[in-house]
């Protein structure tokens, strides 16, 4: 080729890459130009092809009302495009608004792509300081975002909120709610509550001495409206629930999952994680003390707030004075239900012992509670208070070693529960299992505010088929178990159920499998590049459906679910985010 | 007087060979630039059950540091301690770091026992290190 010819080629080159780029540009800023704000009537009442909150919608039930994947075609459903995510942990939901769908890497990289062909349209990058970043993990989780007005609402791992611009990744206001250097952290982010923007603080055992918190902010400009602490105060009736330990000397309380929202009653619902250290004797709740109770409030309690305000209306306590690390931090989920041929305004949670526990979300009266998995620390749960009666053989002892079902990564964790209008069934992903769970003593002169301070040898749940994985439906309007599959892999993703009629849900051992919600029946299944550990969200671009879901490995909790199932090796990399749809006709 | 005699021999001989096993048996070596390496793979592969302390995990491990260590590894040889974490840690993955981390993970976890840094970094070679005792 002659110099003149290369000249000329490359010419045409830079010509076409100029042309691409426009052209990119040109899609991008059609895709952004689309975003609507998102009003209070529409987070109450979103259109069926958006998902805007982590669980969609404010009373937290995780479901699309989509249906055009349905039992019938789902068995078709392709790869419609991937994307590749910082390596590390995932436990994410993508959010998506208007066609452009908001996705957050490990390590507070966040990106809008576009829903419908994975493009990227704008990317923030924070500057997480190294040792956070070395600390990998749960620090560097974040579960959910919100989106409101025109912003898209963030939690870093450094304890900060931002708002940035939807349509460019623009920082809008960044606020410092705490001073990650002494320990505080958010591994979930925030959301919407009466037009406040409101996020749990994590990370409450680091010598942070009182407990943790909820916070609400002016969502124009973050500045903290109010302040809910999840620990009892000096001065609150409940003080004297902490076994006479002074406030400096309480610990834990994180409220690191996201809470929901009844905008009727006006009211938020927040779970609240189990008193530090985890181990009542070590804790000093136990033995307990003549003249005080050692229930340690507010811990492992639902907490009803008004968010206008920050006004606790009223608390359940789901366990009193925990001794194993079984945190009640989890969703909420708000629905009606009969009770006793009355219909009842509940919010329905499960903790880590994935007992099902519904409460009357106007006034904190305890409705009902179901079992789940086996497990042998409650002993019996009083039908009238919901007051849990703990086997004392299942209070770990320092030195000793006590047989604790589940182990404390919970038969549950973070992977959400989620409910379907369409069977009127909850659905849980869970895991079966047991710790010898061995307390340590402390160092003389040493003082320890952590969780752990226990040896917790995980094993299989004794006298079973050696399966950890099980995944239930249960019809909440009489209790009844309508299916309940069970398999040797650990179930590490939240559940999707659909109008569909399919439930969405993966696993530690690379699948995510479409489950016919009625029966449980495997419709479709696809092997992923590695475990399957986020939030499966559906949405809808130009009349088509598509199902996301982020796979990865580095999340805390699926590293110690690992430990059952060694033999199942995943890449040390490679998160993605995987988002599929039905070829077209 | 003749079984006398052996019984001395064999005493001697057992003192002797005492010494030269005290003497083949050396605390570990390890370097402090081999302990931040340690340090770096430890907070990636080791800090959610062990914490950042050794002895804070969340996620149940057992102490790496104080009394738990020294009772369960004070009279054995670094060998020993190599051997069991290379086989079994990290728990999700176990043999899954290479020898060589393994060795700087080791550096870190001796330099937060107080084990005193030398002029050598902690070899992965399961020989030398069976000649190097924890006992002090």
């Amino acid at each position: 080729m002659s110099a003149n010819a290369k000249s000329a080629m490359l010419g045409l080159a830079l010509v076409l890459m100029a042309a691409g780029v426009s052209q990119a540009q040109s899609t991008k800023s059609n895709a952004l130009s689309g975003l609507t704000p998102v009003t209070d009537a529409v987070l109450t009442n979103p259109p069926p092809s958006d998902w805007l909150q982590w669980r969609r919608t404010y009373d937290g039930w995780g479901y699309s009302p989509l249906d055009q994947i349905n039992k019938s075609n789902v068995k078709n459903l392709k790869p419609a495009w991937t994307w590749s995510l910082t390596s590390g942990v995932t436990e994410i939901a993508p959010l998506i608004h208007d066609g452009v769908l908001f996705v957050t890497n490990a390590g507070d990289k966040i990106q809008a792509l576009d829903a419908a062909t994975g493009d990227l349209l704008w990317e923030y990058r924070r500057d997480v300081p190294a040792k956070l970043i070395a600390e990998g993990g749960n620090t560097l989780a974040k579960r959910n975002m919100a989106l409101y007005g025109d912003n898209l609402y963030i939690a870093t791992s450094d304890a900060h909120i931002v708002a940035l611009d939807a349509k460019t990744g623009k920082v809008v206001w960044d606020h410092t709610v705490a001073d990650w250097n002494k320990g505080w952290r958010y591994s979930s982010g925030p959301h919407v509550a009466g037009g406040k923007i409101v996020i749990g603080m994590s990370g409450c055992n680091a010598a942070q001495g009182g407990g943790c918190f909820i916070t609400g902010h002016d969502a124009k400009t973050g500045a903290e409206v109010w302040r809910v602490y999840t620990l009892a105060q000096t001065g609150d009736p409940n003080e004297h629930s902490w076994n006479g330990l002074p406030l400096e000397k309480r610990f834990g309380g994180s409220a690191w999952i996201a809470g929901s929202y009844d905008p009727v009653l006006n009211t938020l619902y927040y779970g609240v994680g189990q008193p530090n250290p985890w181990i009542a004797e070590i804790r000093g709740t136990l033995p307990k003390k003549d003249g005080f109770d050692n229930a340690a409030l507010y811990s492992d309690s639902t907490l009803a707030i008004d968010p206008d305000t920050g006004k606790v209306k009223w608390y359940f306590q789901h366990l009193e004075n925990d001794s194993d690390d079984l945190d009640y931090s989890y969703e909420r989920i708000l629905v009606d239900i009969p009770v006793n041929g009355q219909m009842r305004k509940a919010t329905i949670t499960a903790g880590k012992i994935a007992i099902i526990e519904a409460i009357d979300r106007t006034n904190g009266e305890f409705l009902w509670a179901k079992e789940t998995v086996p497990q042998n620390i409650v002993a019996s749960i009083d039908p009238k208070t919901g007051k849990k009666t703990i086997r004392p053989e299942a209070i770990p002892h320092i030195g000793q070693t006590t047989l604790v079902c589940p182990a404390n990564p919970g038969a549950r964790g973070w992977p959400a529960t989620a409910y379907s209008p369409r069977t009127q069934m909850l659905y849980l992903p869970m895991t079966e299992f047991c710790a010898n769970t061995t307390p340590t003593p402390i160092e003389p002169g040493q003082t320890f505010t952590g969780g752990g301070r226990a040896v917790h040898k995980m094993i299989p749940m004794p006298n079973t088929d050696g399966n950890f994985g099980r995944l239930d439906a249960v019809k909440l309007t009489d209790r009844t178990q309508a299916w309940s599959k069970r398999q040797f892999a650990p179930m590490t993703s939240a559940v999707l159920p659909t109008a569909g009629g399919i439930v969405f849900a993966g696993d530690i051992d690379r699948w995510f499998r479409a489950y016919d919600d009625e029966t449980g029946d495997v419709l479709w299944q696809i092997r992923t590049n590695n475990a399957v550990n986020a939030f499966p969200v559906s949405y809808s671009v130009g009349g088509k459906q598509y199902v996301a879901i982020a796979v990865g490995n580095g999340s805390s909790q699926l590293r110690n679910l690992n430990t059952l199932t060694p033999q199942i090796k995943n890449p040390d990399g490679g998160s993605m985010l995987w988002v599929f749809a039905l070829p077209s006709p | 007087m003749q079984r006398a005699g052996i019984q001395v021999i064999a005493g001697m001989l057992c003192i002797l060979a005492s010494l030269e096993a005290s003497a083949q048996t050396p605390g570990p070596s390890y370097t402090p630039a081999q302990a931040e390496r340690g340090q770096a793979s430890y907070v990636h592969s080791c800090q959610v059950c062990h914490g950042s302390a050794l002895d804070n995990g969340d996620f149940g491990g057992a102490p790496l540091n104080g009394s738990w260590f020294r009772e369960h590894w004070g009279k054995s040889d670094v060998g020993a301690l190599f051997g069991y974490v290379a086989a079994t840690m990290p728990p999700d993955n176990p043999g899954g770091l290479n020898d060589t981390t393994y060795a700087d993970i080791l550096a870190f976890i001796l330099q937060g026992n107080g084990y005193p840094p030398g002029g050598q970094e902690l070899p992965s070679d399961p020989g030398a290190l069976q000649r190097m005792t924890l006992s002090r």
